[in-house]
């Protein structure tokens, strides 16, 4: 015999002794079981708030919980999946507890196929209750109690087994559900285990699309959705006795397509029965083996929210690792984006394969990329979260894959000497994210006291709350804020997609400065000027601004002046902002300390704007637009009176309100006010006075009538009109004034005045006396920002 | 016969009495200063002033209070005063009422006879109280000596003998054996300057008969408010340890008699089946039917009833027409449902949707009237979808569903219990009413109109609700440990009275009103802590 050949076949009969450092390799075990979930007629189904708490009136197919243990000689892990909308906190922690000799908590993977007719009852939490129907603890401990049953069945007959994993790829049977052309997962992930026979003893298939087909007509029946057709089809094309499970992919914005044109049940039933096909075709190829596994689990603390009264503070994040496939289990359900983002995260890690499971172990709702965040999608709107949510779930996952502390990202400075005196100058440079930190940092404590003492006072007194509804019924001795402000923070993110596309990126930074949480922050931003706990009456019946605009001649060589006392209930401080973003025009603009957007401004172009008058947030009426936010937009984006003109007219559509818009127009310079409402309306002059309210044809009340009337018969009469005598007449008035009668009363902030075509701005502040301060000037050169 | 000499002496110590003797003129000297000293006492402690003659005839009350020492001492440990029910105004009365002064009881027992008749023209400050008492000889005679005690000094109004008490900062004055208490000293000086003609006639005509432990008449004035509904009313109280019982008739107004008057009430049937169960229990016999109650009842509350049925819910999103339209169909509806109610508080739902009371309204309609007008609507057959606005039944249960638009949220439903139909808010409340919890219970001597308080168990019910929302930050004003602490306080006081009921009617003008108290006993360290404080 040639004992070359000898020593080699030696060497490769010995070589994995040797290579394993003398460990023996355990044989793979595994066991799979069904159980059947029934529930009586009334019980309430989850998932659909159109059906506010309805019960079930009956059971269109069998609902199951199906479960699949794997033990590798170290890890012993069960897989569960249960046809129900997600697991509620309360019914893992049972499981969890139940489960004490079976398996520990951290390899127990307990998953929800996210159907839209299973039952719902099982969470404790009241904002859950809308969606999930009234609460019934029995039926979480049945549940909690058949799932053991399922795992004590998987592990009586578990033998020796072996196990295969592959993906497909599919065009026909997803499509993203809110834009056409839209991302789409398209990968069928399946893990197939069989015995030492070869015969399938579970075939798991991963999906991302949402099983809620269940036709409205039917919506009162129980159901499984597409995923119990496929436990039809699939246990008919495998072996007898082999358990289909179906594994919910991050679905999130992802529906199914109807491949087939089929209606009804008949269309459920062929997405089941294609996806099981497909799977299976995936599943014949596949090679098999004693796989290892290793399973991951951390629990994480949650960002904070808007509504953190209502939301868990904490939650599970899962994983398993199958040899090269790495399944991760998120207790939401995240958009298609999230998914296609956490397997390129997979594979930078080195992994094979990668599926993402969507609802396991618990619910936070879900959870929408950036780019989803304003969009006003249903998936938006039970995003409880802020903007970089899924930031922050691939942070964790790496940590948790890794096994190291999460990087939190580094907290801004919020400490800052905040301003005694009633008025600020300040300039902000950068992108968008860095000047809405550089002004929250500054003013951060009053950004809060404002959402504290106005936004939530607003929204506690009733006077600001979510449209449609039970809301204006709310008993008087409960305080509706803790439901309130998810559905309230709903309405405002859609308005950041109707702003310039730098808005969310600043608020978020300003957000993350003044540790808010975003929603929280922006509806601040988005309603802080038109809300007014108690009777807004008074405050919003009467324009917040004088403005008069002298026009040609009579402005003498000026061409344009524009003269404005700005009016404020609240004692707000005054603040005076020079911008040089990195992209757009340099623009001066005043408003409040807690205020990103402008009320009064003017660009290095000449276009120059101002608020003349507010619309209310109307009791129960939606939010709108803030104007202040589309003024700032404007100095920044545009640099004629025409370009400035097109975009108010783009952003507002049925706001309300009243503006001033001065630029360099095609015919020359051009000053109007505009009446905003359905549609804009122009006043202007092409010689002389422009007032910002027409007191002769319009309809004013009394205080604005008289201030007006003095404005013009100080000015009237003067051929020109020059800047001091403009300054004398605006500061007119008296500390005492509470009614508003005289130009400068004490309500009076500021009186700005503006000579666009100079590019100066002359701003005189209240005074410590509460009558104006002197008047400085400023102008604008980009470069020249301090 | 023996001629020796004999020398009598008297025995020591006896006496003298014969005539002719000196020992025998002192006797007669001591028997009649004994005699003297007799009558002296009984004149001097004569009955010679009625306490008729010193109560004003023109008080606006009279109240009298019978054997007020002897429970005092039971009075001021009474779980009354733990109960909360009292106001903090009157927090010292049991220390007040357990307080001897530093005199022994039968002092007191002889100064304070077993009624005290109270009255005044102030019944809002009882600043001119006026308190009078017969006092015994034993008691008339240890006043004359009140020189001697502590905290009483001599007072003159013009010829006018009175005390000032120092601890008590009041005054009184005595006439014969008749005492007067007031804290007000004019008030005193006003009753011993009395006019025969300005005191009342008899105690009888001041609505005074001696019978129960506290009774008097209060005639209001248009000022006060009560006086703008009643002439006058006739109050008694009965007072222990474990129960207290309070009656009064208030003689209504003409113009507000006249509102009911057009009721027709009949009188009470008697006897009133009430809801065994609840921690809150009002119901209603009328004999007329509850429109014209409801209806009676809007006018004297100047349609406020109709404005709060407005008001609510779905109704205020109707134009003024479609409310009139559906304020008409309502009112159809209640003529049709008979002339009793009950309403009950059963529990607190805390798994609902939205958490909230289980309240049981329960009516004995006219039954051919009722199926009439609202014939229940046939069983869906158990698939279709309960949508729609349209009252429904599903399955088999029988319960009828009102869907408001809200879902499952808030859906009342009615269902029949023999002869009585009961609605709820919520058709799982339907469950939640056993058989058991339905029972009746019969109000003996009933009223129209009957309320029975469980203080415990209200308190239990409520306390389930609020902290539910207490847990998600949502009671105004409070957190979750505030709310906690608040009714960790009251349910102490809610533990003192097992059981609140009161009974109202009305005949011939007359509202009647009678409310019985069941009460706890105090513990010993309770009765302990009550002495604590000493004024």
């Amino acid at each position: 015999m040639n004992t070359p050949l000898i020593k080699r076949l030696l060497l490769c009969i010995l070589a994995p002794v040797l290579l394993g450092n003398g460990s023996t390799v355990d044989a793979l075990e595994a066991g799979a079981h069904a159980e059947r979930l029934t529930f009586s007629v009334g019980t309430p189904l989850a998932g659909d708030p159109a059906r506010q708490g309805r019960p079930a009136t009956a059971e269109h197919d069998p609902l199951w919980i199906r479960c699949l243990r794997l033990d590798d000689g170290t890890t012993k892990i069960y897989l569960l999946t249960l046809d129900i909308h997600h697991i509620p906190q309360s019914l893992r922690e049972r499981v969890v507890a139940l489960a004490a000799g079976l398996a520990n908590k951290e390899n127990i993977f307990l998953t929800a196929t996210h159907t839209g007719n299973g039952p719902g009852s099982m969470e404790e939490s009241l904002p859950l209750r809308w969606s999930d129907g009234r609460y019934n603890p029995v039926l979480v401990e049945e549940i909690a109690e058949k799932i053991i049953v399922s795992m004590q069945g998987a592990e009586a007959v578990s033998q020796r087994a072996t196990v295969g994993y592959g993906t497909a790829r599919q065009q026909v049977l997803s499509a993203n559900a809110n834009e056409t052309g839209g991302p789409v997962d398209e990968q069928i992930g399946v893990i197939r285990v069989d015995n030492a026979d070869g015969q399938a003893i579970a075939v798991a298939t991963n999906f991302a699309a949402m099983p809620h087909m269940v036709p409205a007509a039917q919506r009162y029946q129980f159901s499984a959705d597409y995923p119990g057709a496929y436990y039809t089809a699939m246990e008919e094309l495998t072996d007898p006795g082999c358990k289909a499970m179906f594994l919910l992919g991050a679905g999130g914005g992802q529906v199914t397509a109807n491949p087939e044109s089929q209606q009804s049940w008949a269309a459920i039933e062929a997405v089941g029965r294609l996806l099981a096909g497909r799977a299976k075709e995936v599943a014949n190829k596949m090679t098999f083996r004693d796989a290892r596994l290793k399973s991951y689990y951390r629990e994480v603390q949650l960002p904070s929210t808007i509504a953190d009264a209502t939301m868990p503070s904490t939650t599970v994040l899962q994983a398993l690792e199958i040899d090269g496939l790495l399944l991760v289990f998120l207790p939401a359900v995240p958009d298609v984006e999230i998914g296609l983002a956490l397997r390129k995260q997979a594979s930078a890690l080195g992994y094979q394969n990668q599926f993402t499971v969507a609802a396991a172990n618990a619910y936070i709702g879900n959870i929408v990329p950036r780019s989803g965040f304003a969009s006003g999608t249903p998936e938006a709107s039970r995003h409880p979260y802020g903007p970089d949510m899924a930031d922050w779930l691939y942070a964790n996952v790496d940590a948790m894959l890794r096994g190291v502390p999460v990087e939190n990202p580094p907290t801004a400075d919020s400490t800052n000497t905040e301003s005694t005196s009633k008025s600020e100058e300040i300039a902000l440079r950068g992108d968008a994210a860095e000047r809405g930190r550089q002004r929250a940092v500054r003013f951060a404590s009053s950004m809060r006291a404002r959402y504290n003492t106005v936004v939530l006072e607003a929204v506690r007194k009733g006077d600001l709350r979510p449209v449609g509804g039970a809301w204006p019924y709310f008993p008087p001795m409960l305080d509706p804020t803790p439901l309130a402000m998810l559905p309230l923070a709903a309405e405002a993110r859609p308005m950041l997609q109707r702003l310039d596309e730098t808005v969310l990126a600043e608020v978020e930074a300003g957000a993350a400065a003044v540790a808010m949480p975003v929603d929280a922050f922006w509806l601040l931003q988005s309603v802080g000027a038109s809300v007014y706990p108690g009777d807004d009456a008074p405050w919003f019946q009467s324009p917040m601004s004088t403005v008069v605009a002298i026009v040609g001649e009579r402005a003498g060589a000026d061409q344009t002046i524009i003269g404005l006392n700005l009016d404020w209930p609240w004692t707000d401080l005054s603040v005076l902002t020079t911008v040089e973003p990195s992209e757009g025009h340099v623009y001066l603009q005043t408003g409040f300390d807690w205020q990103m957007g402008a009320f009064v401004g003017m660009n290095d172009a000449g276009v120059t704007v101002a608020v003349l008058e507010l619309d209310g947030q109307p009791d129960g009426g939606a939010i709108g637009l803030p104007i202040d936010f589309v003024l700032r937009d404007i100095l920044q984006r545009t640099a004629t009176y025409e370009a400035a003109l097109e975009y108010l007219g783009n952003a507002v559509q049925h706001e309300n309100g009243r503006v001033l818009l001065s630029g360099p127009g095609k015919s020359g310079w051009m000053t109007a006010v505009i009446s905003l409402g359905d549609g804009i309306a122009l006043r202007n002059v092409e010689e002389g006075l422009l007032f910002g309210v027409d007191i002769v044809h319009e309809g004013s009340d009394e205080a604005t009538r008289e201030r007006y009337q003095y404005l013009e018969s100080a000015l009237g009469s003067e051929r020109i009109v020059g800047v001091e005598e403009l300054k004398r007449t605006l500061t007119d008035g008296t500390v005492g004034d509470t009614e508003r009668r005289r130009l400068w009363n004490s309500q009076t902030r500021q009186s700005v005045i503006l000579l666009p075509q100079r590019g100066l701005m002359s701003v005189a502040r209240l005074g410590e006396s509460g009558m104006p301060g002197e008047y400085t000037n400023h102008t604008l050169k980009r470069g020249e920002v301090e | 016969m023996s001629e020796a000499i004999r020398s009598y002496r008297p025995p020591r110590g006896g006496n003298y009495s014969g005539p002719g003797r000196p020992g025998g003129l002192i006797r007669w000297v001591a028997l009649i200063s004994l005699a003297v000293g007799t009558l002296w006492l009984i004149w001097t402690t004569r009955d010679n002033c009625p306490v008729e003659r010193v109560i004003p005839g023109n008080q606006t009350y009279y109240f009298q209070a019978r054997d007020l020492l002897y429970s005092r001492q039971e009075l001021a440990h009474s779980a009354l005063w733990e109960t909360g029910l009292v106001p903090d105004a009157y927090a010292q009365i049991p220390t007040w009422m357990g307080n001897s002064f530093g005199y022994p009881d039968w002092v007191l027992n002889n100064l304070v006879s077993d009624v005290c008749y109270v009255s005044g023209t102030d019944f809002v400050a009882f600043s001119d109280l006026l308190v009078v008492t017969r006092m015994s000889r034993i008691g008339a005679l240890l006043e004359r000596y009140h020189r001697f005690m502590d905290g009483i000094e001599d007072e003159h109004a013009g010829g006018l003998a009175l005390r000032r008490l120092e601890n008590v900062d009041g005054y009184y004055a005595v006439r014969g054996r008749t005492l007067i208490f007031s804290p007000s000293r004019d008030a005193i000086v006003r009753a011993l300057t009395l006019r025969e003609t300005d005191a009342i006639e008899t105690l009888e005509t001041a609505g005074l008969d001696g019978v129960d432990d506290l009774e008097g008449r209060v005639a209001f004035s248009q000022d006060e408010p009560l006086g703008a509904y009643f002439e006058q009313a006739d109050c008694r109280l009965d007072l222990a340890a474990t129960a207290i019982a309070f009656s009064s008739h208030a003689i209504l107004k003409p113009e507000w008699r006249a509102q009911f008057d057009a009721l027709n009430l009949p009188k009470p049937r008697g006897e009133m089946s009430a809801p065994e169960h609840g921690g809150l229990v009002i119901a209603g016999d009328f004999g007329v039917p509850l429109a014209r109650v409801w209806d009676t009842l809007d006018q004297l509350t100047g349609n406020a009833l109709q404005e709060a049925v407005v008001q609510f819910g779905p109704l205020d999103q109707l134009t003024a027409a479609e409310q009139e339209i559906a304020l008409s169909a309502l009112q159809e509806m209640a003529g049709v449902l008979g002339d009793r109610f009950s309403i009950r508080l059963a529990g607190f739902d805390l798994d609902g949707m939205v958490p909230m009371p289980v309240l049981d309204v329960s009516l004995k309609p006219n039954l051919e009237g009722f199926n009439m007008l609202l014939p229940p609507p046939a069983p869906t057959d158990g698939t279709a979808a309960p949508e729609g606005v349209g009252p429904f039944v599903m399955g088999e249960d029988g319960v009828t569903r009102l869907p408001l638009g809200w879902g499952d949220i808030v859906e009342p439903s009615g269902f029949w219990a023999g002869n009585d139909f009961h609605t709820v808010l919520h058709p799982y409340h339907v469950a939640m009413l056993t058989t058991q919890t339905m029972e009746q219970a019969t109000v003996s001597e009933a009223k129209h109109m009957f309320m029975r308080v469980r203080p415990p168990e209200l308190v239990e019910t409520l306390y389930e609700g609020a902290m539910i929302y207490a847990s998600l930050g949502m009671i105004r004003g409070q957190d979750e440990a505030s709310v906690e602490q608040y009714f960790a306080e009251i349910q102490q006081s809610a533990k003192r009275i097992p059981e609140l009921s009161a009974m109202l009617g009305y005949e011939d003008g007359v509202l009647s009103l009678e409310i019985r108290l069941a009460l706890e006993s105090a513990t010993p360290d309770q009765l302990a802590e009550s002495m604590t404080t000493e004024p």
